[in-house]
């Protein structure tokens, strides 16, 4: 292995994670900085519905599709999601696997898992990208960052997806790529939309919480008469 | 950097949006990864798919963009490329208020619908606070704003003008039952229940006043009505200001405290439900220990309890019931008013969506008193029209003196011929007397809800 | 804490009511350059006082910000109505501005003889002065004039509800 591979694997991952973690906790502190909102008033609602109810419902909405009009109705939309987040995953654990654990990719079912995950959220990706040009309304309200990011993302997977066997005895020009646009999605992450996951816990849970307290989550939603 | 000027009032707007935000709403500022599913929620979109710029996403996005440009560094630092942009021109303001006024009845249905969270209605209602705390505003909202300020309630009537009515339909109850008993107390000490009402019931619709006194009276309830604080309506809901919504509520409470009733009753309105039940004691900073509920919680109970009687057989139509919003979205009422609407018609027909997936009325969020944008609520009013005839039934029944005037708006917009009612009107009917008793069905949800505790 | 405080010969008083149906000598409305009645303390002018109001505005047209002008009170127990146009909606320089205003009314009031005069929170509410801000300036801005040599017996602050009762209670308790 070169010695820039090693760095990639290792010094740069571990610096780009730092600097991730730095500008994340600077995130929350000043998200915690503003004031929360608070209820007055009694609970409203059925009794099964409460504040904790409406806050746990609230996180496991998105793993929920049938509790949510949007993604009831477009099943194969909430389907892409799913597979775009999973190669999230695997290309993200495969940047840990790689330097500390790679005898974990000798095992050909991993390998291949991974690579299947990780390609079809790469066409996931390439869907994105055409539906967020395509649409007018997605269009309007996209900003550089929006296709950037995606872009990233996708490009991202299709290195990951070529360095999950992790042969850098064949050549090393994917494995040094993915490793550097790792570190760059890393320290890129914070200033992004990506970062809407470390916002997800937070905006989930004060809906919920608002949305539980006055009986309204969890959704009884549509219904037959 | 932009070298214009910025105007006074865009200075006062970006200096109040400092002081509104908190981390709920920043949460939902900062969230958005712009999936657009959310334009598959919104009736807007629904019903002008070729405009863009309905997208609750699209519109969120002009209050981000001033968010992002001064509150979020990452805007601070490339406001292009995160989207992020100030404001400054009066021009600008008013393009603003079109959007938060003109395109979004706040009814939250994108809020359920956004897989992140983002409560878009949330932060829209606060834009539309800050606009009017400069003087950017439907003049309809000036209008009623002002009266819900200086006369007390949002359609201007003047108490000796309220007085006269509550005395009116006192009367009427009086011979219409042939009970000399049968009268509308006001301002009766240590009542059970002091009965607040919307202004359009006094100014419009007394009826509906008549109605609640007779079941009222018919239960053997110690009730009254109150000569002041009695409009449990807000508007401070509508145009944002807290501090109307603070200073409404502080009298309906204030005014129930004073007559020692031990529970305030609101009439069936659910932006006056949720601004009196839900958002007052936030808005006004008081935590009110008078018990409130939405008369049909009170109206269930009565025939749960035997105390008024009904007799479905006298409603032969069809009827189908349309949830409120602020009802059903904000504040968790959708199963009651189903409950007691079963208890007295013989035809109920569901409707879809329903409960808190309902379409709104498309005249919620104040958009009945904002004359200047009628063509496009009435078009963008489609979705429930299709949605209404497709229950065929022939009577919408509905517990929002607002969605009253929404839906009627629409049924002859569309050519639709039905019939608009509430639920008190309908019990009203129903129990005049027969003395045929149903018997009531007591579901596993029946008597649950968190008012009955 | 006071309802009333005496300045000199003359008194402030702080009252619950409802302005425009007070059996005053003369009420102030909070006006609009233009003098459109509008809603709110407009409409109840229109309503209970009659058209003559109306029609007497339109022949004065219109007054300057911080400006004031008399007229009857048609068929209301007021014998005056002063119409004030003073600050609205955050705009600079508000405490200067209803500081003027107030000055005016009184003057107003004092040219047309008037002895006796209510005031509702000025500008306080709809037009988004901050309640704070409105209570201390009209105090002080009362108290000042009352001191000086001037015909007005009795000024009277008609508070809408209890929160605005509270706010001017507890500048007039200030008073020395």
């Amino acid at each position: 292995m070169s010695e820039a591979l090693h760095f990639a694997e290792h010094r740069l991952q571990e610096t780009a994670l730092l600097i991730m973690a730095g500008v994340y906790a600077v995130r929350l502190i000043w998200l915690m900085r503003f004031k929360a909102g608070k209820e007055r008033q009694a609970p409203t609602g059925l009794p099964g519905t409460t504040k904790g109810k409406g806050i746990i419902y609230s996180w496991a909405n998105i793993f929920m599709p049938w509790s949510m009009e949007s993604a009831r109705k477009h099943v194969l939309m909430w389907f892409q999601f799913g597979i775009f987040h999973m190669g999230v995953t695997a290309a993200i654990a495969l940047s840990v696997i790689i330097p500390y654990a790679p005898e974990v990719l000798e095992i050909t079912l991993i390998t291949t898992i991974f690579q299947v995950v990780i390609v079809a959220a790469f066409i996931v990706g390439i869907m994105r990208i055409i539906r967020r040009i395509s649409i007018p309304v997605l269009r309007a309200i996209s900003s550089p960052d929006d296709y950037f990011s995606l872009i990233l993302l996708t490009v991202w997977f299709f290195f990951a997806a070529f360095s999950v066997p992790n042969r850098w005895q064949e050549g090393e020009t994917f494995l040094l790529t993915y490793f550097w646009l790792t570190a760059f999605f890393l320290v890129y992450v914070p200033f992004s939309k990506i970062s809407h996951y470390l916002y997800y816990p937070f905006t989930r849970y004060y809906l919920g919480k608002t949305m539980g307290f006055r009986g309204v989550f969890p959704l009884r939603g549509t219904r037959r008469g | 950097m932009t070298n214009k000027k910025r105007s006074h009032q865009a200075e006062v707007l970006i200096e109040g949006m400092a002081e509104k935000l908190n981390r709920q709403i920043v949460g939902s500022l900062v969230a958005c990864v712009h999936c657009g599913n959310c334009t598959r929620s919104c009736h807007y979109v629904l019903t002008n798919p070729d405009d863009p710029t309905f997208a609750p996403a699209y519109k969120a996005d002009r209050i981000r963009k001033i968010f992002k440009r001064h509150f979020d560094w990452t805007g601070r630092v490339f406001p292009w490329w995160v989207g992020a942009k100030s404001i400054f021109t009066v021009e600008e303001l008013e393009e603003l208020k079109d959007i938060v006024f003109g395109k979004c009845t706040n009814c939250r249905r994108c809020s359920i619908n956004c897989p992140m969270g983002v409560d878009y209605a949330t932060f829209n209602r606060m834009m539309r606070g800050l606009l009017v705390s400069v003087g950017i505003m439907p003049e309809g909202v000036a209008v009623v704003s002002k009266d819900q300020w200086e006369i007390g309630n949002q359609m201007g009537v003047l108490p000796e003008d309220y007085i006269d009515t509550i005395e009116w339909m006192s009367e009427e109850m009086q011979s219409e039952l042939d009970d000399p008993t049968a009268v509308i107390p006001i301002d009766k000490m240590d009542a059970d229940i002091v009965y607040t009402i919307n202004p359009r019931e006094v100014k419009y619709d007394p009826r509906t006043i008549s109605d609640a006194g007779k079941i009222f009276h018919l239960a053997g309830e110690n009730w009254t009505m109150p000569s002041e604080g009695w409009d449990m309506t807000n508007f401070g809901l509508f145009s944002g200001d807290d501090a109307l919504g603070g200073a409404v509520a502080g009298r309906v409470y204030e005014k129930a405290k004073e007559l020692r009733a031990k529970k305030i009753v609101i009439s069936e309105c659910g932006h006056g439900y949720r601004s009196t039940r839900c958002e007052g004691p936030n808005w006004a900073g008081m935590d009110v220990e008078i018990p409130m509920e939405s008369s049909v919680i009170t109206m269930l109970r009565y025939v749960r309890e035997g105390r008024i009687k009904v007799d479905k057989t006298r409603n032969t139509k069809s009827y189908t019931f349309h949830d409120s919003c602020n009802n059903a979205r904000s504040c968790g009422l959708f199963e009651e008013p189903r409950e007691l609407l079963n208890l007295v018609v013989t035809d109920f027909r569901e409707m879809y969506p329903n409960r808190s997936e309902n379409y709104c009325c498309t005249g919620g969020g104040g958009a009945m008193s904002m004359s200047e944008y009628t063509p496009l609520r009435l078009k963008s009013a489609k979705i429930k029209a299709d949605q209404l005839r497709e229950t065929g039934a022939e009577v919408v029944v509905t517990s929002c003196h607002n969605c009253v005037d929404g839906l009627t708006d629409l049924i002859k917009h569309y050519k639709l011929g039905m019939e608009v009612t509430q639920l008190v009107n309908m019990e009203s009917e129903v129990n005049k007397g027969s003395g045929f008793n149903v018997s009531i069905p007591r579901r596993s949800i029946a008597l649950s809800s968190n008012d009955f505790k | 804490m006071p309802d009333s405080v005496k300045i000199n010969q003359s008194t402030i008083r702080l009252i619950k009511g409802d302005l425009t149906a007070l059996d005053v000598e003369a009420f102030v409305f909070y006006a609009r350059p233009d003098l459109a009645l509008g809603s709110g303390f407009g409409n109840a002018i229109s309503m209970r006082g009659g058209s003559t109001i109306k029609e007497e505005l339109e022949k004065i047209g219109g007054i300057k910000s911080g400006e004031a002008v008399a007229t009857a009170a048609g068929e209301l127990k007021a014998g005056y109505i002063i119409h004030a146009a003073g600050p609205a909606f955050h705009e600079e320089n508000i405490e200067g501005k209803l500081l003027i205003t107030m000055e005016n009314a009184l003057k107003c009031a004092e040219e047309k003889g008037i002895k006796q005069l209510a005031f509702p929170p000025m500008g306080a509410g709809f037009f988004a002065v901050p309640l704070p801000v409105c209570a201390k300036v009209m105090i002080e801005s009362i108290k000042r004039y009352l001191s000086g040599d001037t015909g007005i017996k009795e000024v009277i602050i008609c508070a809408a509800d209890n929160r605005d009762y509270k706010s001017f209670a507890v500048e007039l308790a200030a008073i020395d």
